[in-house]
């Protein structure tokens, strides 16, 4: 558990510095991977040692490559367990000097082992209505200081489980493994730690708490973890509308319903074989987004009943192409929503990769996801049957490039009536 | 030995490569100081502990990539050594001598 006094004292930097020295390991070693799978594996593989022991060279640094690269993905995994933890430090340590500053100047003692005192004051004393006022004050400031001190703690249990069980993975011999399970998990734990600092309180613990945070704070909390604050009372209103967004679609409520969703087991939008754009579209669905058109509009995004017919309704009878395939559903919300730049987005956008075509050509758009988070300006999406929560681009885009993936990345922001 | 080849020049040069990389790897198995003094500078905290765990077991087993990789590369520079010896060698004997002459 984490006293009140370890919160104050906590030096939030040294967190953000072993976040940082993580990731370089991870950069550094990934360079070094990218060497040896770049420049020497081909060397060796095109036939300048042939015989068995060239063979067994090759074989041997094939093998210490993948070594390598799981090692660069675990320090990846660290390094986003250790960003979480800062953030969740930092939010925590913020709120608890809001709270401590509040009672430092409205005249209540706060003990080292953070229990809140009365105001040892003659009016305090004597006057029933004013000690009335002060006990209701003293409880207020009790919440808000056990509030920062419980989120701490809660944080720092979080991580110490997933930093524990990433210090017991030296055995891994699976690239695979590493990133989806290691580095996936970190990157979803990351957001919890973040989303683990609001408070539960009642609307004036919340109100108190929001106010007391430091604009970046607040900043990261819309970013990371928007569905924990919009249906929060105490949340200004203006911020919970901000987070909503205009129109129908819930951006926040579709961030919500994504990470709710994303790996759920014979849903019904489990139709195809790869169901990854048919998830995308009934996050948006279930977020409010109005269907468009219908089965005899060429520019539309609609479902409808399942025939039970698997011709039908696997071959666009039940659904428009907009709604099931990620090519037609760029092409749709390219159409009705606007294109932003990676640096420009935000949970509730839509996610998809693109194969670019040769020489210039049109590309392939494969693949989509939800923006459900952003981090520090990383995006987190999230994914239905490669089922993946709150994935981080940053960390999975380098791995994509190792094995020859250059895909390109458009990030579409829905409109809201379609 | 029939499919035997070696490119000298080749093999070399990815044993320089080999041994740069080895080098490198082992230099990031070291620099973890920042964790180190995270670690001290927080007894108390649960996670700054398990983190520490983390930075011994992954340094040791990313020391021990360097090491194997560094490894490999001397093993690449012995190679072309003993094959440019063997080729003399055989050279020599093709020629009429019964050893390589210096040997």
């Amino acid at each position: 558990m984490v006293s009140m006094a370890q919160l104050r004292e906590l030096d939030v930097a040294a967190w953000h510095n072993g976040a940082s020295e993580w990731k370089a390991r991870y950069t550094n070693l990934l360079s070094t991977v990218h060497d040896l799978h770049d420049n020497v594996d081909p060397q060796l593989s095109a036939g300048a040692w042939t015989g068995p022991a060239g063979e067994a060279a090759l074989g041997h640094l094939r093998g210490l490559t993948t070594g390598l690269e799981i090692d660069a993905l675990e320090c990846q995994a660290v390094s986003l367990v250790l960003s979480g933890l800062t953030h969740a430090f930092r939010i925590s340590q913020n709120s608890l000097r809001s709270a401590l500053g509040a009672a430092r100047s409205q005249g209540f003692p706060v003990g080292e082992d953070g229990v809140v005192g009365m105001p040892d004051t003659a009016m305090a004393r004597h006057d029933p209505e004013y000690a009335e006022s002060c006990r209701d004050q003293r409880a207020l400031l009790q919440k808000l200081l056990q509030q920062a001190v419980d989120a701490a703690t809660v944080a720092d249990q979080l991580a110490y489980v997933m930093l524990d069980q990433l210090s017991q993975q030296t055995f891994r011999t699976d690239v695979d493994a590493a990133l989806n399970e290691d580095v996936g998990m970190a990157s979803k734990l990351e957001i919890d730690l973040i989303a683990a600092t609001v408070p539960a309180g009642g609307p004036d613990a919340v109100a108190a708490w929001w106010a007391g945070l430091p604009p970046e704070d607040q900043q990261t909390l819309r970013m990371a973890a928007p569905w924990a604050l919009e249906n929060l009372n105490g949340i200004p209103a203006d911020v919970r509308a901000a987070l909503h967004g205009t129109g129908t679609y819930d951006r926040a409520g579709a961030a919500k319903w994504a990470i709710g969703h994303w790996n759920d087991a014979e849903a019904s939008y489990d139709i195809f074989e790869n169901n990854c754009t048919n998830f995308v579209s009934a996050t948006l669905a279930e977020a409010g987004m109005k269907e468009q058109g219908g089965y005899w509009s060429g520019d539309s995004w609609w479902e409808g009943p399942q025939t039970g017919n698997k011709f039908i309704d696997v071959h666009g009878g039940s659904r428009s192409a907009s709604w099931a395939q990620a090519p037609e559903s760029y092409e749709f919300w390219s159409n009705h929503g606007t294109e932003v730049t990676t640096d420009q987005a935000e949970p509730g956008d839509i996610i998809y990769w693109e194969t670019p075509g040769a020489g210039g050509g049109p590309g392939d758009v494969h693949h989509s996801a939800m923006v459900t988070a952003v981090v520090d300006g990383d995006i987190r999406y999230t994914q239905h049957n490669i089922d993946q929560v709150n994935a981080s681009l940053g960390a999975r885009g380098p791995i994509g490039a190792l094995d020859g993936g250059h895909d390109v990345v458009h990030v579409v922001r829905p409109g809201s009536d379609g | 030995m029939g499919d035997l080849h070696l490119e000298p020049e080749v093999v070399e040069r990815c044993g320089d490569r080999l041994a740069a990389a080895g080098a490198a790897v082992d230099a990031q198995s070291r620099s973890f100081t920042g964790t180190r003094e995270l670690a001290a500078a927080h007894p108390g905290i649960a996670s700054a502990l398990t983190l520490d765990f983390c930075r011994r077991n992954w340094s040791d087993r990313i020391e021990s990539h360097g090491t194997g990789i560094r490894l490999l590369g001397d093993n690449l520079h012995f190679a072309v050594r003993e094959y440019q010896a063997a080729d003399a060698r055989h050279a020599a004997l093709l020629r009429g001598h019964s050893r390589v002459p210096g040997e």
